[in-house]
């Protein structure tokens, strides 16, 4: 009888929407942020010590994403004098509000790759919004409460996020892998695709005012199912795990 | 069953499954044990039939909670296989670390299928990745699950030298 009462209450709970159900996770983070920060800090510890990568090199691969976003702006922007020569156009980031956030919990596994942050919509967070890490695009908004929100990391396999990959001028979505990376599916075999060649979020009006550098292309074979395919495997240039603090895309604030 | 002390261990483990357990992940998919389900077993073997229905549930509960996408398939499922456990009870002892180990294999894995099915109901799913995670994410946690019983008895004062099988 016990069992019966509590399986129905699961089936119930199970039915409830998301954004009602998603607050007791908030809550949990909320509540426990403190204890699961300390917990955080010694995995970030423990990762440092036993990985080579020191900070003057995560510092080096900040200022090269940062490069690759500049380089894709200004070709951005010679595109568009060429177009509208002679037409006042306003720069790039202009106007748009980059709210600052720190990291609560991130969960990166093969079934789901999420994160918690300490903004919520009080500070103008909404759904669909990007966020930048290490001065790449790192995830979307995927559920917000008053004080915190979660983010949908680029390799959850649930991601879907529209790019371009450099020199490639054609616009297609990229999915997350689950497996600490993305694929980007449907481009035909005649584009010629170079490892390690950039790949962009596309500029959005809404959501994303620039490309901004997204992952790099670590493989591309032909697809075994469609040989007039790529099958295109990419990896993101930002160490999710270790990152502390985000920043999240608020468009005209 | 002391159930404050189960309270406190349970919020400690949803904790630990949070955050400091990735310190011992492997893979680039970041596996890592799932000790809310290596709780599960346990809570399944040594208590009664009725305490096993509510620790698998409310650790069930726990484990929707770090996950955080969608409340209730590990409500569900955590539920109904801790509750198969504690009646397979009735028919062979789990006292043994093999048959301890067993059960954490096949409960992970089936617990995770169910857990997986449920979430279609709300969202479609890419299942990709599904079947290697929970094969290394059921190795890793019989490697230390049968060993973290002890520990867990001590937490929640609940004595594992009682008799070997349930009969009601």
């Amino acid at each position: 009888m016990l069992f019966t009462w509590l399986l129905l209450s699961g089936f119930i709970v199970l039915l409830i929407p998301q954004e009602m159900t998603g607050k007791l996770h908030f809550a949990f983070a909320r509540i426990f942020r403190l204890p699961l920060s300390m917990g955080r800090n010694v995995t970030l510890s423990a990762h440092t010590r036993y990985n080579p990568q020191s900070k003057t090199d995560r510092q080096q691969a900040q200022l090269q994403n940062h490069i690759a976003n500049l380089t894709e702006q200004i070709q951005e922007k010679n595109r568009q004098i060429e177009m509208l020569s002679g037409l006042k156009t306003r720069f790039t980031w202009e106007g748009v509000k980059f709210q600052l956030a720190d990291v609560i919990t991130i969960s990166v596994s093969g079934m789901q790759s999420t994160m918690i942050i300490n903004r919520g919509s009080d500070d103008g967070i909404r759904s669909g919004q990007y966020v930048l890490g290490d001065n790449s695009v790192i995830g979307v908004i995927s559920e917000v409460s008053a004080r915190n929100s979660g983010v949908k990391l680029i390799t959850d396999p649930d991601s879907k996020i529209e790019v371009n990959i450099e020199g490639v001028r054609i616009n297609r979505v990229m999915q997350g892998n689950g497996n600490n990376s993305a694929r980007i599916q449907h481009i035909t075999t005649d584009h010629k695709i170079g490892i390690d060649s950039a790949v962009y979020a596309k500029k959005q009006p809404d959501r994303i005012d620039a490309a901004v550098i997204i992952g790099t292309v670590a493989r591309c074979m032909v697809n075994k199912e469609n040989p007039s395919v790529w099958e295109i495997n990419i990896q993101p240039v930002c160490d999710m795990e270790m990152l502390k603090n985000v920043a999240v895309i608020i468009m005209d604030p | 069953m002391k159930w404050l002390r189960f309270a406190a261990y349970t919020v400690t483990i949803m904790l630990l499954q949070a955050s400091a357990l990735e310190m011992i992940s492997v893979t680039s998919m970041n596996i890592k044990p799932d000790l809310i389900f290596i709780s599960v077993v346990f809570f399944s073997i040594y208590c009664s039939s009725k305490e096993a229905i509510v620790t698998s549930f409310a650790l069930g509960l726990a484990a929707d909670i770090v996950v955080g996408s969608t409340m209730g398939p590990y409500f569900i499922s955590f539920g109904v296989i801790g509750t198969l456990l504690a009646n397979t009870q009735r028919i062979i002892s789990l006292r043994k670390i093999p048959y301890q180990a067993a059960a954490i294999f096949i409960g992970l894995f089936s617990a995770y299928t169910l857990a997986f099915i449920l979430r279609i109901v709300q969202a479609s799913r890419d299942s990709s990745n599904l079947l290697s995670v929970m094969f290394t994410t059921a190795l890793y946690s019989i490697v230390i699950g049968p060993f973290l019983f002890p520990v867990i008895a001590w937490i929640c004062g609940i004595n594992i030298r009682r008799a070997s099988r349930k009969l009601f």
